[in-house]
């Protein structure tokens, strides 16, 4: 160990030791010099935030300790954080689970008051609560507002919960990780980073209704169990019958739904939209955007943003369902393929060409090779799932928490490439970030993680400060020589603009020489320069990041994926659209 | 929360803030923790003075600014005030306490991803160290209830306990960073 790790130690055991019992002047003054000594801060910081998450696992479970000597895993991505989360608002008291260790007479002096810590986290949750409603109350108030919704004056709340969730990640800075079918408490925050999440309000009242989040979103649970927006977009389906039986608190103000009506709500940054599809519903604009209350026929739409652009301020216009992710079935734009697309691409000698139309061999099953390499087959990862269009079947992926992904026995390129093609028809469910394509070094670095070669994949509204740079929603093609595990090394090429969820979209990712270029639906969409070849002997996957952990899936169907060991033209590209018969705007 | 703070101009500041604070204030509280060194009474106390403070000048914040950050400057100054009005042996000084501050703000931040990764890494730990974890944590025992268990000096546990915080630390460090590559 050397000095500064000795320092850090001793900060460490002084820290320790000052959580029981009091330290000498000497030690405190000690404790003082190594919290100035380079990291010691950080250090002294790191360590206490452990302290407390050990607080306040007497108010939680053993989970973490229990699981492992049972020889239990957990994946990560799929599921909430099991022993700390500290972020959440307790349950009602009589609903709380009684702290495992709070009996122990010795438990150290920041140990035995789990109960005040979350009193005073439940404190928040009901002044927040109590806010909430009083602000609710004091808009209501105005004289436009004399009649409050039905809602207001329901007795019987019926606290919502989760019906069903796609693909859901749920983020920090939320107070609660929701489980299927379990009751959300009032004043409880849902952060949804990625995913499309169902909730039944209401259920069994007037005021029943069936929401759909589409993440990145953040709701929170009023004192009547209807829900608020802080942002992003959820579609909500009224299912009682009368008039403004389900109402939604926005950022903009109060939005009320007769029954049997569907609406969709956006809100992003400076610009609120309402969307009405079908029944009738109100807007009632708080007094800064200066409107009197908004009232939607089928088919309107209104935006209230506070922005500088030409259309600040209160503009109508007519509701679409495009931004809504959530609204259109998975069927919605059929991908129907025949043999003429087929010759198109056979004609351009892929090395790989999987067209997905169905499984063979046995255990594990693969898709058939139709390139020229022999091998080379797609071999199933966990169970993917499979949807018929006419005349063309498809893989349908990251639907249940399952691994359902594909990937290769043998690898890929033979030899360093210069020039490459990956080519693909791909068509993401919902904004998130997954991986449709990449190529990993067969070599596991550790607990199952490869560096990535290539990657070419969706992007969602990035939470993390290090992808943000690379915009959201966009389709990103990463190029990494040497392959890589570090997040943004190897040359980015991101679309220009979002990529469009349950729709089909063909994806092209080139190296020809120097320049690297995304093409989407045969159009440049991103181009960048990389002398570096990509690297040979790589494992190819299709639906995941890793062969071996259901990590980073990729949502959606994809279908026609093909590999050149040389770059495509531009003709190329355009020819195999073509002969797919879709109609595409090429520039 | 005191419901006589004089209230922000408009109704937008009362639901803002509300959103706001819902939003943040698992954050918020972490940082006060960090700055009260676990000392949970403490912090319950910091954090209710800082949510009135927070009331009282939310008109100063400026909209498209970061909530949690502040709202943790104002948490950090409410720390300072609490420990005068206290008049009790500090702990730390008030300079530690600024270095503290600098370094919690980040983590804070990170305060659900950094107790996912925690619950890895205890799973990572050896086996005598993770029993260690489990008397010292999840059992409650006393330093001095496992040294005399184990026939071993309360320093030697600290030590030891020391030496499995920091193999903790660099572990959710490196998961922290590692979850997005």
């Amino acid at each position: 160990m050397n000095s500064r790790d000795q320092q850090l130690d001793e900060l460490r055991t002084l820290i320790l030791k000052s959580q029981s019992e009091d330290l000498s002047e000497a030690e405190t003054i000690e404790l003082n010099r190594l919290i100035h000594l380079p990291g010691g801060a950080e250090e002294a910081a790191r360590l206490v935030d452990q302290l407390c998450a050990f607080t306040d696992i007497g108010s939680s479970n053993f989970l973490s300790l229990e699981e492992e000597q049972s020889g239990a895993r957990q994946d990560s991505h799929h599921t909430a954080p099991p022993a700390f989360n500290t972020a959440a608002f307790p349950e009602p008291a009589t609903e709380r689970s009684r702290p495992v260790a709070a009996s122990r007479p010795n438990r150290p002096q920041a140990e035995t008051h789990s109960k005040n810590w979350t009193r005073a986290y439940w404190l928040v949750g009901l002044a927040a609560s109590h806010l909430v409603i009083g602000s609710f109350a004091w808009s209501l108030a105005r004289p436009a507002r004399e009649v409050a919704p039905i809602a207001m004056q329901t007795a019987k709340v019926k606290p919502p919960q989760i019906v069903s969730m796609t693909a859901c990640v749920w983020g920090h800075g939320g107070n609660s990780v929701p489980t299927l079918g379990k009751p959300i408490h009032q004043g409880e925050v849902l952060n949804l980073v990625e995913g499309v999440a169902e909730l039944k309000t209401g259920d069994g009242t007037p005021n029943e209704a069936l929401v759909r989040i589409e993440g990145p979103a953040s709701i929170f649970i009023r004192d009547d169990g209807q829900l608020g927006l802080n942002h992003g977009t959820l579609t909500a389906k009224s299912l009682g019958f009368g008039s403004e039986q389900v109402s939604i608190i926005t950022p903009i103000g109060l939005v009320s739904v007769d029954g049997q009506s569907y609406v969709g709500l956006v809100s992003l940054g400076d610009s609120h939209e309402v969307h009405l599809f079908s029944g009738r519903a109100f807007v009632r604009p708080l007094s800064t955007y200066g409107s009197s209350d908004v009232r939607l026929e089928e088919g309107d739409a209104v935006r209230l943003s506070t922005g500088t652009e030409m259309d600040s301020g209160v503009v109508l216009f007519e509701a679409s369902m495009a931004s809504f992710a959530s609204a259109r079935s998975n069927a919605f734009d059929p991908l129907s393929l025949d043999e003429k697309y087929v010759s198109a691409v056979l004609e351009s000698s892929p090395d790989i060409y999987w067209r997905f139309e169905g499984l063979e061999g046995s255990y594990p099953q693969h898709v058939k090779n139709e390139g020229k390499l022999p091998d080379l087959h797609a071999l199933v990862v966990g169970n993917p799932g499979w949807r018929q269009y006419r005349g063309n079947r498809v893989a349908e992926l990251g639907l249940t928490d399952a691994a359902s992904a594909f990937t290769t026995e043998t690898l890929w390129p033979s030899k360093p490439l210069d020039n490459y093609t990956i080519e693909a028809w791909a068509k993401p469910q919902l904004y998130h970030h997954g991986e449709m394509i990449c190529l990993v070094d067969p070599l596991e670095r550790r607990e199952g993680r490869h560096d990535q070669a290539l990657l070419l994949e969706t992007f969602a509204r990035e939470w993390f400060y290090a992808l943000k740079v690379l915009g959201p929603n966009r389709i990103r093609f990463n190029h990494r020589t040497p392959p890589s595990g570090v997040v943004l090394d190897g040359t980015n090429l991101v679309s220009e603009d979002p990529y469009q969820v349950r729709v089909w979209q063909h994806v092209v990712a080139r190296k020809s020489g120097n320049e690297l270029s995304l093409w989407i639906d045969g159009n440049l969409a991103a181009q960048q320069e990389d002398e570096a070849p990509l690297p040979a002997n790589m494992k190819i996957l299709i639906g995941q990041i890793y062969p071996t952990k259901n990590y980073r899936p990729y949502v959606g169907q994809i279908d026609e994926v093909a590999f050149y060991d040389r770059a495509l033209t531009k003709q190329e590209i355009r020819k195999h659209i073509r002969a797919s018969g879709r109609l595409v705007d090429f520039d | 929360m005191d419901s006589q703070s004089p209230p922000p101009n408009n109704e937008v500041s009362q639901e803002e803030f509300v959103r706001l604070l819902s939003m943040h204030s698992s954050k918020i509280m972490s940082f006060i923790r960090i700055l009260t060194m676990n000392r949970q009474d403490d912090a319950e106390e910091i954090f209710q003075l800082t949510c009135m403070v927070l009331w009282q000048k939310f008109s100063q914040y400026e909209p498209s600014g970061n909530f949690s950050a502040w709202a943790s400057r104002m948490a950090y100054f409410e720390t300072l005030k609490y420990r005068e009005s206290k008049r009790r042996i500090k702990l730390l000084s008030d300079e530690a306490i600024e270095s503290l501050a600098e370094a919690a703000m980040p983590i804070s931040a990170e305060l659900t991803d950094r107790r996912t990764a925690l619950s890895e890494c205890i799973r990572k730990l050896s086996n005598p160290d993770r029993d260690l974890i489990r008397q010292r944590y999840f059992e409650g025992l006393s330093v001095a209830e496992i040294s005399e268990k184990a026939g071993r000096s309360t320093h030697a546990i600290y030590r030891e306990l020391s030496k499995i915080h920091g193999m903790l630390s660099r572990c959710v460090d490196r998961s922290v960073e590692e979850a997005w590559t």
